[in-house]
C-alpha cells in the first residue's frame, strides 16, 4: 500500500535549492567587495634573495614602488619611498626591513596580526631597529638610536643576565636574546624593559631606572637580533673578521685607579651604587669594605646564591687578579669615604647635642637604611623588589617589634643578618651612633616605646622523644607546604600572594645563625607583619620540635 | 545513475513516520552533506598548500587573499569541518534520546569510530596553518594525550613523528588530514548506511497500518532539501564568517592561556581540576558508557520514540554528560583567561 | 572433520601471524620519525676543557651541562609545562614564559609546570660530551668524565 506523501517535503524541496542558489549568487557578485583592501589591483608579485633563500612578498601592489598609498584610492600614492642609496628596492624588497607579511595581500594580516606583533610592519623611525639585522653594530647612519640601544644594553648591563649572540662575555640568567626580534615585536620589547614583572609576576629581572627614550633605544636595537647576522657568521667569527664593538664603560677624562675603573667595567655600577654614580638596582657598593669582609667579597663574587640565597645579582666572570683589585679597592680606598662619613655625622653631633644627635640620625638613615627600609619606614624602599628577602618593614609593624629583643635588633644592626642582603654596621657606626638609630626608627615609624616589650608565652619543653621523621614530614606538608613549597624554597602554590615572601627554609647561612629555639618560637608565635601565622594552639610540644627539625634538614640537605 | 546509486542504499518504500523531520531533523545527511564539502574544499586547497613549516603559512595566506574564491573555500572548509563536529553529536544525540541504537550495536559502533574519526580529522587539519593558536593548541592537545594510561606516551610520539611539535608532526598531520582520514570515513560512512539498510532502515516507530510511502522521489527530495540547506547556511555564514588567522606559529613563545581546540578544552578545563580524573577517569567512563550503551539498555520500547520511559535512566546520563560537557566548553573557551585563570570575557 | 578444523586453524594462524609481522613491520618504520626529526647524538663541548662543579646552559641546543665532582650530566631546558627555553641560574631554573621555578636537579620548586626536567642520555667520545636530543629519562644519567685517563679542566 503506498501512502500520501508528506505535503512538506517538495516546498522544502524547492526552497533549499532557491537558498542555496541565492547563496552561490551573492559569493560570486560580492566577492570583490569581500576584499576592499586592493579592489581590482593586479597582484603585484616580486621575488627577492635575501637569505639565499627566496622571498616573494605582494607588498607593491599597493604600494607602487615602495610608496605610501593613498587610503582613499589605492591606486594613487600619496608619499614616495625615501631614497635609501645605496640600498635598492627591486633587490632588497619590502620585508627583509620592514618586516610585515608579504605574501599577504589584505590591509591587516600583510601588516602584521596583533599578538606577539613579531612581523608587524616598522616604518618611519621604528626601521633602524633593522639595520643591525645586517650590518654590524657601530655608528651608523640612520641608525643612531638603535646604536645608542647598543651601548645602553652595555651600559645597564643587560649581557650580564642575557645572552646576545656573538657576544664575547654572556650571562645566561636571562633568557637568551639572540633571536628575540624575530619572535617579539617592538613594542613588546619595549614594555618587557619596562614593566619586566609583568609577565610572570615572578620574574628576577629588576626594573631598570631608564628613561622612555633609552627603553626605546635599547628595544630598536634588540629588535634587530634576528639570529646569526651576516657579519657575524661562526665562520666569520672564527676566523676574527666579525668582532663585536667593545663599549668603554668608564667615565671620560678621569684617571681611576684599576680597582675602581673595574667597578665600571665589570658593570657593577649598572646596578650598584657606589659614592655618586647609582645604578638604582642594588645594594650601596660605598661602605662595603667596612661592611663585608675579604672572605666574604671574595665567596659572594664567586658565587653570589651560596650567601644570599634567591640574589638577584649573577655571577660575573673576572680574571682572579682583576677580582683581587677590585676587592682591595673596595676594602682599602673605599674605607676613606666612610670614615668622613662617621666623621662629619660625629662633628654634627658633638655641638647641638640631643636635637643634632635625631638629626645625625636621620642622615644616617637616609644614607644607610632608606634604600632598602625606605624613608617612609615600610620596607619597601627603591631597591626591594630586586632583594632576594623584604627588609623588614618599621612602619605599622609594632607587634613585630614588641616581640623582638632590643639585643636581637642591636645584633642585627651590628652583625648584620646571614644570608640576606643585610650587612654588618660594626665597623661603620659605634654604639653612640646605633642607638640613636634605632631610637629614631622606633619613634618615627614604629611608634613604639623602645622598652615596650610583649610576654612571651612559654615554648613547649623539647621532647626526651622526637617524633619521627614521617610525623614531621606530615606535619611539614599539612601546615607549612602551601607557603613554604614542597622542598622549602619558600614557593609554595600560594607564595606570591604574600608580601613579604615565604622564608627560603634552605637558606644555609640564615638558619646556620638561628638558634633551635628561635625557629621552635617562631613557628609558636608567628612572625607579625607577615603570613607566618602562630601554630601555638594547633601544634602540640613534640610537633613543634618535630618542625624545627624538619626546618634544620633543608638548610642541611644541600652539598 | 546517480538515482540508481541511491535505490540502492535506500529502501524502495520507506513508512512515513521515518520521513517525520522530528525523527532525525535530518542530521544524518546533514553530516553527509558537511563530509562532501570538507572532500571538495578539502581537495581544492590542497592543490595549493605545502605542508612545509617555512612555507605552510605563506601559503595560506597566498590562498585566502590572492585567489578570488580562496577566502570562501577556506570559510567553507573551516565552517563545515567545526559543523560536522556538532552536527555528529547532535545526529549522537538524537540516536541516543531516541533509543534508535536498539538491536544496532555493530552500527552504532561504527557510528562512534566516524564521530572519533571527525574528531581526529579536525585536530590534525588544525595545525595545517601552522600559525600561534594551531600550534600551541597541538601542542596542548598531544599532552592531554599523556594522560591516556600505557599507551600514551608512544601514541604521542607517534602522533607528533616525534617529541616535540615540528616538522614532522606538521608532515604527519598532512598525511593523516589529507591522505588516510578520508578514505577511512568513507569506509566506515559506507559501512554506517549500509547497516541502516541491513538493520531494516530508519529505527522509526512502525505504523501499524503499514502503509509506505515511496522513497522516490519524496525521500530523496527531502535527503536533498536538507542537503541544499546545510549548504545554503554554511555559504552564507562562510560569506560572513573568516576562518581565523593568526600570527605565525612562534614557539618560543606560548599565547596565555593556550588553549586547546574548542572540541577539547572541556577536557583541558577537567584536567585543570584534576589530571587522573579529568584526563583518564571520566573521558574512560564516557567512552565506555557510550560504546556500552546498546548492551546496557535493556528497554522494549521500540527505537525511534523520543524519550521513552522505560529508557529515561540512560538518556538522563547521557543528557548529563552532554550538559557538563557543553559546561565545561564554555568555561574554558570563554571564561578562562591567562594561567588558566577565571575571567569574565568581556 | 578433525582434519579440517585443524587445517582451517593452521590457515588462519599463519594469515594472523604474517598480518602481525607486516604490521610490525610498519608500525615500526612509522615509530622512528625521530631519525628525521632532529632527534640524534649531538657533541655539545670538549670533554678536555670543562669547567668546574655547576650548571651550564646551552639554551641553542636546549640542554644544560650539569658538572658535579667530576661526573656530568645533561638536563633538558624545556619547560614541562609548554616547552619555554628554562634560564639556568646558580639556584635551578626559572622558566620565563609563566614563572615556573625548578631546582638545580629539575626539581619543581613552584608552578604551573606539572613534572621535573627530564635528563638526556649522555656519553663522552673521542673526548667529547655527546648527548641524545630525543633519548630522556625522569632519573639522571651521569658519566664520569674523569675516568678517562684522569682528564680534568
Amino acid at each position: 500500500m503506498t501512502a500520501a506523501p508528506p505535503k512538506w517535503i517538495t516546498p522544502f524541496f524547492y526552497c533549499s535549492v532557491l537558498a542555496a542558489l541565492f547563496a552561490v549568487t551573492l559569493v560570486f557578485l560580492r566577492h570583490d567587495t569581500d576584499r576592499p583592501d586592493i579592489g581590482t589591483h593586479e597582484v603585484a608579485d616580486i621575488t627577492i634573495n635575501l637569505d639565499g633563500q627566496p622571498v616573494r612578498e605582494h607588498c607593491t601592489t599597493c604600494h607602487i614602488d615602495g610608496a605610501r598609498p593613498d587610503p582613499a584610492h589605492l591606486s594613487q600614492t600619496v608619499k614616495p619611498h625615501p631614497d635609501i642609496a645605496p640600498h635598492r628596492i627591486d633587490q632588497l624588497g619590502c620585508t627583509g626591513c620592514h618586516l610585515g607579511e608579504g605574501m599577504a595581500l589584505d590591509i591587516e594580516i600583510s601588516h602584521g596580526l596583533p599578538g606577539l606583533e613579531a612581523r608587524k610592519v616598522l616604518s618611519g623611525k621604528e626601521m633602524q631597529a633593522s639595520c643591525f639585522r645586517r650590518h654590524q653594530p657601530g655608528p651608523l647612519p640612520g641608525a643612531e638610536k638603535a646604536w645608542k640601544g647598543y651601548q645602553q644594553f652595555f651600559a645597564k648591563a643587560c649581557n650580564t643576565c642575557h645572552a646576545i649572540s656573538r657576544v664575547g662575555q654572556s650571562g645566561f640568567y636571562g633568557p637568551d636574546l639572540s633571536r628575540i626580534g624575530a619572535v617579539v615585536g617592538l613594542d613588546q620589547i619595549h614594555l618587557a624593559i619596562r614593566e619586566p614583572r609583568k609577565e610572570p609576576v615572578n620574574s628576577k629581572m629588576p626594573r631598570f631606572p631608564l628613561s622612555k627614550n633609552h627603553s626605546r633605544q635599547i628595544s630598536y636595537f634588540l629588535k634587530s637580533l634576528a639570529g646569526d647576522s651576516f657579519y657575524a657568521t661562526p665562520m666569520q667569527m672564527q676566523t676574527g673578521m666579525a668582532e663585536t664593538t667593545e663599549i668603554d664603560l668608564r667615565p671620560q677624562g678621569v684617571e681611576l685607579s684599576d680597582g675602581e675603573s673595574a667597578l665600571y667595567q665589570k658593570q657593577c655600577l649598572a646596578c650598584h651604587q657606589f659614592g655618586q654614580v647609582d645604578g638604582r638596582i642594588g645594594p650601596d657598593l660605598t661602605y662595603i669594605g667596612s661592611q663585608r669582609d675579604a672572605d666574604y667579597l671574595y665567596a659572594f663574587l664567586d658565587n653570589p646564591t651560596r650567601l644570599i640565597p634567591g640574589v638577584a645579582m649573577p655571577r660575573i666572570p673576572m680574571a682572579s687578579a682583576a677580582e683581587k683589585k677590585l676587592v682591595q679597592f673596595l676594602l682599602n680606598d673605599a674605607v676613606g669615604p666612610v670614615a668622613e662619613h662617621t666623621q662629619t655625622s660625629a662633628d654634627v653631633m658633638t655641638p647641638q647635642k640631643q636635637e643634632s644627635s635625631s638629626m645625625g640620625a636621620k642622615q644616617l638613615y637616609m644614607r644607610l637604611c632608606q634604600r632598602c627600609h625606605a624613608a617612609e619606614g615600610d620596607g619597601r624602599g627603591p631597591i626591594q623588589p630586586n632583594l632576594a628577602n623584604f627588609p623588614r618593614a618599621f612602619a605599622g609593624n609594632a607587634d613585630f617589634f614588641r616581640s623582638a629583643s632590643d639585643k636581637r635588633l642591636q645584633e642585627s644592626v651590628r652583625n648584620g643578618i646571614p644570608g640576606t642582603s643585610m650587612p654588618s654596621y660594626n665597623k661603620l657606626l659605634n654604639q653612640q651612633q646605633i642607638d640613636p638609630l634605632l631610637n629614631l626608627v622606633f619613634t618615627a615609624f614604629i611608634n613604639l616605646d623602645r622598652h615596650d616589650k610583649a610576654i612571651l608565652s612559654a615554648l613547649p619543653d623539647s621532647p626526651e622523644t622526637p617524633v619521627s621523621q614521617n610525623r614531621s614530614n606530615e606535619l611539614y606538608v599539612e601546615n607549612c607546604q602551601r607557603c613554604h613549597g614542597s622542598f622549602g624554597t619558600g614557593t609554595g602554590p600560594e607564595y606570591l600572594e604574600h608580601q613579604p615572601r615565604p622564608r627560603n627554609l634552605r637558606n644555609k647561612p640564615y638558619f646556620n645563625a638561628l638558634s633551635d629555639r628561635r625557629i621552635a618560637r617562631v613557628i609558636h608565635d608567628g612572625i607579625p607583619g607577615t603570613a607566618m601565622p602562630a601554630f601555638r594552639d594547633h601544634l602540640d610540644g613534640p610537633d613543634f620540635w618535630g618542625l624545627v627539625e624538619k626546618v634544620r634538614e633543608f638548610s642541611r640537605s644541600q652539598d | 545513475m546517480a538515482r540508481n546509486f541511491l535505490s540502492h542504499i535506500h529502501a524502495g518504500k520507506v513508512s512515513p513516520q521515518a520521513l517525520k523531520p522530528t525523527i532525525t531533523f535530518g542530521l544524518g545527511v546533514a553530516c553527509l552533506t558537511c563530509m562532501a564539502i570538507l572532500v571538495l574544499t578539502g581537495i581544492t586547497l590542497f592543490l595549493y598548500y605545502i605542508p612545509d613549516q617555512a612555507k605552510a603559512y605563506e601559503r595560506i595566506l597566498h590562498i585566502t587573499t590572492t585567489l578570488r574564491f580562496g577566502r570562501v573555500v577556506r570559510n567553507l572548509h573551516f565552517l563545515a569541518a567545526n559543523a560536522l563536529i556538532i552536527l555528529s553529536v547532535l545526529h549522537l544525540a538524537r540516536v541516543v534520546l531516541t533509543g534508535s541504537y536498539r538491536k544496532r550495536w555493530l552500527n552504532w559502533t561504527y557510528g562512534l569510530v566516524l564521530l572519533l574519526l571527525v574528531m581526529f580529522a579536525n585536530f590534525t587539519g588544525y595545525l595545517l596553518p601552522w600559525n600561534q593558536i594551531s600550534y600551541w593548541a597541538v601542542k596542548i592537545g598531544s599532552a592531554l594525550l599523556e594522560y591516556v594510561p600505557l599507551i600514551g606516551l608512544s601514541l604521542k610520539s607517534f602522533l607528533l613523528g616525534g617529541d616535540d611539535v615540528g616538522h614532522e608532526t606538521l608532515l604527519r598531520s598532512f598525511v593523516f588530514h589529507a591522505g588516510f582520514i578520508p578514505p577511512l570515513m568513507l569506509v566506515f560512512v559506507g559501512l554506517h548506511l549500509w547497516r541502516v539498510r541491513k538493520d531494516g532502515g530508519l529505527a522509526a516507530a512502525e505504523f501499524s497500518d503499514g502503509v509506505k510511502v515511496n522513497a522516490d522521489p519524496w525521500l530523496y527530495r527531502a535527503e536533498a532539501g536538507v542537503a541544499f540547506s546545510v549548504l545554503a547556511v554554511l555559504l552564507l555564514l562562510a560569506f560572513f564568517i573568516d576562518a581565523p588567522i593568526y600570527e605565525r606559529a612562534n614557539p618560543s613563545h606560548p599565547p596565555n592561556p593556550a588553549k586547546a581546540p574548542w572540541y577539547f578544552v572541556g577536557v583541558q578545563e577537567m584536567i585543570s581540576y584534576s589530571a587522573m580524573l579529568g584526563g583518564v577517569v571520566v573521558p574512560g567512563l564516557v567512552l565506555g558508557y557510550l560504546l556500552l550503551l546498546p548492551k546496557l539498555d535493556q528497554s522494549t520500547t521500540p527505537g525511534g520514540k523520543w524519550f521513552a520511559s522505560d529508557r529515561r535512566v540512560w538518556s538522563l546520563i547521557f543528557l548529563a554528560i552532554m550538559v557538563s560537557q557543553i559546561v565545561f566548553i564554555v568555561i574554558g573557551v570563554w571564561f578562562r583567561g591567562p594561567n588558566w585563570q577565571l575571567v569574565l570575557p568581556f | 572433520m578433525v582434519k579440517l578444523t585443524r587445517r582451517k586453524y593452521l590457515g588462519k594462524g599463519l594469515t594472523g601471524l604474517l598480518l602481525f609481522s607486516v604490521g610490525g613491520l610498519l608500525l615500526d618504520v612509522w615509530m622512528s620519525a625521530g631519525r628525521f626529526s632532529s632527534t640524534h647524538w649531538k657533541a655539545l663541548v670538549d670533554a678536555r676543557n670543562l669547567p668546574g662543579d655547576g650548571t651550564y646552559p646551552f639554551p641553542n641546543n636546549k640542554v644544560a651541562l650539569v658538572v658535579s665532582r667530576g661526573r656530568l650530566a645533561e638536563i633538558s631546558l624545556e619547560c614541562t609545562h609548554l616547552g619555554c627555553i628554562v634560564n639556568a641560574s646558580d639556584e635551578g631554573f626559572f622558566c620565563p614564559c609563566h614563572g615556573s621555578e625548578f631546582g638545580p636537579r629539575g626539581e619543581v620548586y613552584s608552578g604551573p609546570a606539572p613534572r621535573s626536567l627530564p635528563w638526556h642520555l649522555v656519553k663522552v667520545k673521542n673526548d667529547q660530551v655527546w648527548f641524545h636530543s630525543g633519548k630522556k629519562s625522569t632519573t639522571a644519567e651521569w658519566v664520569s668524565y674523569l675516568a678517562k685517563e684522569g682528564r680534568m679542566s
